[in-house]
């Protein structure tokens, strides 16, 4: 390959990254109750039960502003005419909603004047009746539908007639912004530019720089925890994957070698059984002849950092390894299996074995290393489907990997960790496909005559 | 083409198999039934563990709530069968449409003029913008008939205007472009095909709350992939024979091109795929449920039965039972694959 031509190509590679990245991350933007604090959106509101409106908007406000999501999303958005004036008044920020639903529904000037009231009269005015008001105004501005908008109109000037002040010039400013109609303007949108400032941009330059954020539920930095359970799933990939190779080899050549075996017929019906049996239960029935037999989960304590051997060697660990085996060798035993069969008829083969060749050595030398090109692909499947395989026995063996780290983030709503990890695992399985796409460029001789 | 004139007989497996799967689904619509009557699993403390084959009113023992495990299993079917079945009935629907457009048009069959394109760009650049003030001035109707009128106002205005700018004031305008219909497809499918199933499932459950009927919706989105695939691969290879292109020649409408020709063919492949990629969802559904995610905790279902039954191995029954009940689901759908893809290949 030229120059120009590694070039593009690795330019395509990174745009792709870059690509796939950002929508991840935008995507993930959309998320529900992705901008509150953690507790506000259960449906039991055990943590905030109790808050009244004023304290959740505030509690929410914090959030925002701790986390910078109060930011704008992307570079540019869109936003309505009439918001985009509420803002220039440049209000409090207790009254930001209620001022720019205000100004969205009745103008801005009237919106204007009730707003500077409301200054004078919130310094003077009792601070319950201040609450209240406040409480009635946020519901005004949150409601929808017609009908609960204009009761809750009547509501807040009912309310503002019955409250003790002198002048009441208030409820006169209330009553003047409510008779009036903002101009139809206000509801188209505008283009707005928003420079650096705005979340996208902070994010991608801290993943440039590592930083992938940190949990909502234990303030921990997100790769400090992916890469703690990377550990334990790299052992349990491992030890399920190697073995899994060897078995499925050594299994396939014997089924070429033997194919009329009573043996062949019994195992081969039975990988057929396995590779339909949903992995956790096969997971489940190894843990429970493990526990039957008096076994025990116990890992011994251990001073210091664990290294990767010492993982390991924990039981649980070389279980779950055993359960992945499982869970691969059916399918990459019969596929190999089909494939060597597949070559084993071909005539090359039949032309070795006339030379003088033994079946076997037929097998090995002539039809193998066609039979293991197809496998290849199969082979990076199998690795970036090994990660589901892994999911399952993390969580039954009570493993802290990256599987039961992905299942306790989503069952938690910690967004930061799933994107965390929903990148990981795009970037391993573009370095599978990658390193797959290099091996057939050197393995295949075609390939090599060409260029 | 031709259908053999006596359907050979079914072998034992088979005939187990059809009954199975029918008592499955009576299973499940008598789950159906006693929901609607509110007639629902009761949890009784003091009645717990008791082992089966005992009691006659606990005829397979009772789980770690005192739940009577015939009546657990028999609402999990419905939840299993809810969750195999229809989603993958409109993912084949989905996969049927949408591999067939994308053979058949190819990527040369899309061709749009210039003009046009640019014409319905702009107009939906002004759908967009003007959208916010509609709401507005419409504030009284309801938000899904105010969406309607919109798009139907919307669709009333702009189509005609490019059915009639027929022929653009500017060159350029006529200048066609072709749209590869099947190359993005192709993208579509690989996007989908990046994750394994379960972690697409597990990461898309997030965007919406846990529900029979969500995850429904997430399972069809995930599980239309393959037989777009296998559709679109048979309309490919059928195009090449010389009865399509005689029906071709012959003007014959696409409608009927499709009943007679492409439907005969591609029967056989999707039946299999649907009963292979179904007999699969039974296990996602119950690894979905093992885990814990996609379902609310208040939906019985065999796997959460297997979740909770790890923590009490003596309680075999709690492990026995429904792994039965979901292996022979799981068999039966593929015993009768097996039987639709050797009827295909004959």
């Amino acid at each position: 390959m030229t120059l120009p031509q590694v070039s593009l190509r690795v330019l395509k590679f990174f745009f792709t990254l870059w690509f796939t990245v950002s929508c991840v991350f935008l995507v993930s933007r959309l998320l529900p109750s992705v901008n509150n604090p953690r507790g506000l959106a259960d449906a039991d509101s055990t943590v905030y039960g109790t808050s009244n409106q004023n304290t959740l908007q505030k509690i929410t406000s914090d959030y925002l502003t701790r986390t910078g999501y109060n930011r704008p999303l992307f570079y540019f958005s869109f936003q309505l005419k009439g918001l985009e004036t509420a803002e220039n008044i440049k209000p409090m920020a207790e009254a930001t909603r209620w001022l720019s639903a205000a100004v969205l529904r009745h103008g801005v000037v009237p919106s204007q004047a009730f707003y500077k009231e409301w200054q004078n009269w919130k310094k003077t005015a009792p601070p319950e009746k201040v609450n209240q008001l406040q409480e009635h105004l946020q519901r005004w501005a949150g409601a929808e539908l017609n009908e609960e908008i204009s009761s809750l109109k009547k509501m807040i000037s009912r309310f503002l007639q019955t409250t003790s002040s002198d002048e009441n010039s208030l409820s006169k400013t209330w009553g003047k912004l409510i008779s009036q109609n903002a101009p139809l303007s206000y509801h188209l949108p505008l283009l707005r530019w928003h420079g650096k400032d705005n979340v996208y941009h902070a994010w991608l330059s801290g993943l440039l720089q590592g930083d992938l954020g940190t949990s909502t539920v234990d303030y921990k930095p997100v790769y400090q925890k992916i890469g703690s359970a990377l550990h334990v799933s790299v052992g349990l990939g491992l030890l399920g994957l190697l073995p899994a190779l060897l078995a499925s080899y050594l299994l396939g050549f014997a089924f070429t070698l033997h194919p009329t075996s009573v043996y062949t017929s019994v195992l081969r019906h039975f990988l057929y059984f396995l590779d339909s049996v949903p992995g956790f239960m096969i997971t489940l029935v190894v843990f429970g002849i493990y526990f039957l037999a008096g076994g025990s989960l116990l890992v011994p304590f251990s001073s210091g950092e664990p290294d990767l051997l010492q993982t390991m060697g924990t039981p649980p660990v070389l279980l779950g390894g055993l359960c992945i085996a499982f869970f691969i060798i059916p399918h990459l035993t019969l596929q190999f299996y089909h494939s060597l069969q597949t070559q084993s008829r071909s005539l090359y083969t039949r032309t070795a074995m006339a030379k003088g060749l033994s079946y076997r050595r037929s097998l090995r030398v002539h039809a193998l290393p066609n039979a293991l090109v197809p496998i290849l692909t199969l082979l990076s499947e199998v690795v970036i489907g090994l990660v589901s395989g892994v999911l399952i026995v993390e969580i039954t063996f009570s493993l802290q990997g990256i599987g039961s780290l992905l299942v306790k983030s989503i069952l938690s709503n910690d967004y930061p960790v799933v994107v965390g990890i929903t990148l990981f695992l795009l970037v391993f399985r573009l370095a599978v496909t990658t390193f797959t796409d290099f091996l057939y460029l050197v393995l295949d001789p075609r390939n090599q005559s060409n260029t | 083409m031709e259908k053999p004139k006596t359907p050979s007989p079914l072998a034992w497996k088979e005939k187990l198999a059809f009954l199975w799967l029918v008592l499955f689904t009576c299973a499940a619509g008598l789950s159906q039934v006693w929901i609607s009557l509110g007639y629902d699993v009761q949890a009784v403390p003091e009645e717990a563990y008791r082992p089966p084959f005992r009691l006659m009113q606990h005829l397979l023992g009772t789980d770690q709530l005192g739940r009577d495990v015939l009546l657990y299993l028999i609402h999990g079917c419905r939840t299993s069968w809810l969750l195999a079945f229809p989603p993958m009935a409109l993912a084949t629907l989905v996969g049927i449409l949408s591999g067939t457009i994308a053979a058949t048009l190819g990527n040369n069959g899309l061709k749009i003029s210039l003009g046009k394109l640019f014409l319905s760009g702009l107009l939906l650049l002004a759908l967009f913008y003007f959208y916010p003030l509609f709401q507005w001035s419409t504030r009284q109707w309801s938000g899904a008939f105010q969406f309607a009128v919109y798009i139907g106002c919307a669709l009333m205005i702009s189509y005609p205007l490019v059915k009639v700018s027929q022929k653009s004031f500017f060159k350029w305008g006529n200048k066609k472009v072709t749209i590869p219909v099947d190359e993005g497809l192709q993208k579509i499918i690989g996007i989908w095909a990046t994750f394994p199933k379960l972690l697409l499932l597990l990461i898309l459950t997030l965007f919406t709350p846990f529900s029979i009927l969500t995850l429904m919706f997430w399972i069809c989105a995930t599980y239309w992939v393959l037989p777009a695939r296998v559709s679109r691969g048979m309309v490919l290879q059928l195009q090449k024979e010389s009865y399509y292109e005689t029906a071709q020649a012959l003007g014959i409408p696409f409608k009927r091109v499709f009943t007679h020709f492409m439907w005969p063919q591609l029967k056989g492949p999707l039946l299999t795929n649907f009963c292979f990629a179904a007999s699969g969802l039974l296990g996602i559904g119950s690894t979905l449920a093992y885990l814990g995610i996609g379902l609310p905790a208040d939906v019985p279902s065999w796997g959460k039965m297997l979740a909770n039954a790890r923590f009490s191995l003596e309680a075999w029954w709690l492990i026995a039972f429904p792994s039965v009940v979901l292996l022979a689901s799981i068999f039966s759908l593929q015993v009768i694959g097996h039987k639709f893809s050797s009827q295909a290949k004959a």
